[in-house]
């Protein structure tokens, strides 16, 4: 039998494997560059990307939670023009896809830095980041369907050559209605999901650990939240509308992109595990290998939303 | 020497990479299967338990309080404090037990020249890394000398040879520092052993006993020490390094939580937040904005 075939397409983007990393948990690419080979990925995201530096939010920006951890870092990035001169050069000698995680507080935020981003041609794709839940007005466009359709539209005109991927948020009480929403819009893809809303106190201070209160939940602990989401958007939304999707939250092993897969993904993203073991994602994409191989599947394709029911 | 808070161990592996004091290593508190082998060579067929979920998610940093190289061998030595499930797991390891470091990370203290007189400076977990540098300077030729501070006699983690002398006089007391030819101050704050008061007290009196004389000043322990360490340093117009801690998930610069506030003119604002496990943890204490 050849090998199997591992390929996938997000709209433009012709991806050599299934396995991407997570926006925010991989830098800019140079990061990992020393403990693992970040060619081998399928895509690389990078961190958010907005209009002007943000310097982020006051620590403590992380704690550790039972299977997770809670985040609040609150978009801290170097800005477009930075961007532009310095990470994208960079990011492209990763010698991958290379997408690019756009964040803003204003459509005319989005669209500004989406149109730059589309101009520079090493990178593939962008993801709108409409779901952060770490600024004050960040879940803003990720909550509100019309909204949310509406920065989508506006971004599409801007993103002429890339792929535009929106990411959706799990803090909604229908995430159908937003998967709907970045559709009509114009998405090419949807990814999620992203983190969900958390807090932790320290009892004794009576103060919550995190110093903006709040932050995003992420790894394991969020696996089966992110694999029901997967599998409703697939079922309801993205499987008639022909729209892939990037499923992530909690991925570690190559046993959990699988299951990704069934539910409906595409293709998957490894986030908080990279900050344990960078080289998690090489692991997965020879574990995907191996389990198509012993299953006689030809394509990983045919493993997207393929469940026995 | 532990006393009853801390715990010490000694990690063995071989071929790590060069490492100098001030840097650390990022800690596993889960046990790991096997060895990293190439990603092409994964057997796949059973959970991959290295990364397999785990109670215990993120690594925890330690610095390095002591690296001894026997060919491709290499002993680092750690010490922590119990704080929370992680700390917990690695204090219960035994010898022959096998973790998974990460390392080494984080820029060091940056070594002054020949002529300079160093004067370490630490308080309760924060010795492990001046320790280290002691040994360092002391093979580079520069005279050093210590001050370790703790709150009370039983939290001092150091073997005392001798008792340490109440006032603030250097002796060979402590056994750690004594082995590299460096004497040192003890203060407790509340007196139990050494001299009574802060680092701070005994730091000042060495100033003013030695006027003039090229201090470069290293430190390392709780935060409210370190800030009062460079007040004093910058009062004298003292050359002042000191390592700082951080909660961290990664270590490696990606995910951006360990922030330390430090000067910058370019900024608007005079300020921007550099990464601790990168930038630092070692910092000049002159680019600090201390808290404000």
């Amino acid at each position: 039998m050849s090998a199997p075939d591992l390929s996938i397409r997000l709209g433009p983007a012709e991806i050599k494997n299934p396995v991407m990393t997570a926006s925010g948990t991989c830098g800019y690419g140079p990061e990992y560059g020393p403990y693992t080979d970040l060619s081998m990925l399928g895509a690389f995201t990078t961190k958010s990307v907005t209009l002007k530096p943000r310097k982020g939010n006051a620590p403590q920006r992380i704690v550790e939670t039972p299977g997770g951890m809670l985040n609040a870092i609150g978009l801290a990035n170097v800005g477009i023009d930075e961007f532009e001169r310095v990470k994208a050069p960079e990011a492209a000698k990763i010698g991958t896809t290379i997408f690019a995680n756009v964040a803003g507080h204003s459509i005319q935020e989005y669209v500004a830095v989406c149109e730059r981003i589309d101009a520079i041609d090493a990178i593939s794709g962008i993801e709108l980041n409409v779901s952060c839940p770490n600024v004050s007005d960040g879940l803003t466009f990720g909550t509100d369907a019309r909204l949310l359709a509406e920065v989508t539209a506006e971004c599409r005109k801007v993103i002429k050559r890339g792929a535009l991927i929106v990411k959706l948020s799990p803090n909604v009480t229908d995430i159908t209605e937003m998967a709907r929403a970045a559709i009509d819009g114009g998405a090419d893809a949807l990814s999620m999901i992203n983190t969900l809303l958390g807090m932790k106190i320290d009892i004794n201070k009576r103060r919550p650990v995190i110093a903006n209160r709040t932050g995003g939940l992420s790894g394991p602990c969020i696996r089966p939240v992110a694999i029901h989401l997967v599998n409703k958007v697939y079922n309801n939304v993205a499987k008639t509308a022909g729209i892939p999707i990037v499923g992530m939250g909690g991925i570690t092993n190559w046993q959990d992109a699988i299951e990704f897969f069934l539910a409906g993904a595409t293709a998957v993203s490894v986030g908080t595990a990279l900050f344990t073991h960078p080289d998690a994602p090489m692991r997965i994409i020879a574990g995907i290998e191996d389990f198509l191989r012993k299953n006689g599947v030809a394509s990983v394709r045919d493993l997207v939303g393929a469940l026995n029911e | 020497m532990p006393c009853r808070e801390h715990f010490e161990l000694t990690i063995c592996i071989d071929d790590f990479p060069p490492a100098e004091p001030g840097q650390f290593i990022q800690v596993l508190c889960a046990s790991p299967t096997y060895r990293t082998p190439n990603a092409s060579k994964v057997n796949s067929e059973a959970i991959d338990v290295r990364t397999a979920d785990a109670g215990i998610l993120l690594r925890r940093p330690f610095s390095i309080g002591g690296l001894r190289r026997k060919g491709r061998r290499c002993e680092i030595d750690i010490m922590g404090r119990v704080v929370g499930p992680g700390t917990a797991w690695l204090n219960a390891r035994m010898p022959g037990d096998e973790i998974d470091v990460l390392g080494p990370l984080g820029s060091p203290f940056r070594l002054p020249d020949s002529r300079a007189h160093a004067l370490l400076i630490a308080g309760g977990v924060g010795l492990p890394p001046i320790r280290w540098l002691g040994e360092a300077l002391s093979r580079e030729g520069i005279a050093t000398h210590a001050i370790f501070g703790a709150q009370t006699e039983s939290l001092v983690p150091l073997t005392l040879t001798k008792p340490p002398t109440n006032i603030a006089e250097f002796s060979p007391c402590a056994a750690e520092f004594a082995e590299f030819g460096i004497e040192t101050i003890i203060t407790t704050d509340d007196g139990s052993c050494g001299v009574l008061g802060r680092v701070t007290v005994a730091m000042r009196s060495v100033i003013e006993q030695n006027p003039g004389a090229p201090l470069h000043v290293f430190a390392c322990g709780p935060e409210p020490m370190l800030e009062a360490v460079a007040s004093l340093a910058k009062a004298f117009e003292l050359p002042c390094q000191v390592a700082l801690e951080r909660v961290m998930a990664c270590g490696m610069g990606t995910c951006q939580s360990c922030v330390v506030k430090v000067k910058d003119d370019r900024a608007e604002d005079g300020w921007r937040y550099a990464l601790c496990c990168s930038e630092g943890p070692v910092f000049d204490t002159n680019d600090v904005a201390w808290s404000d």
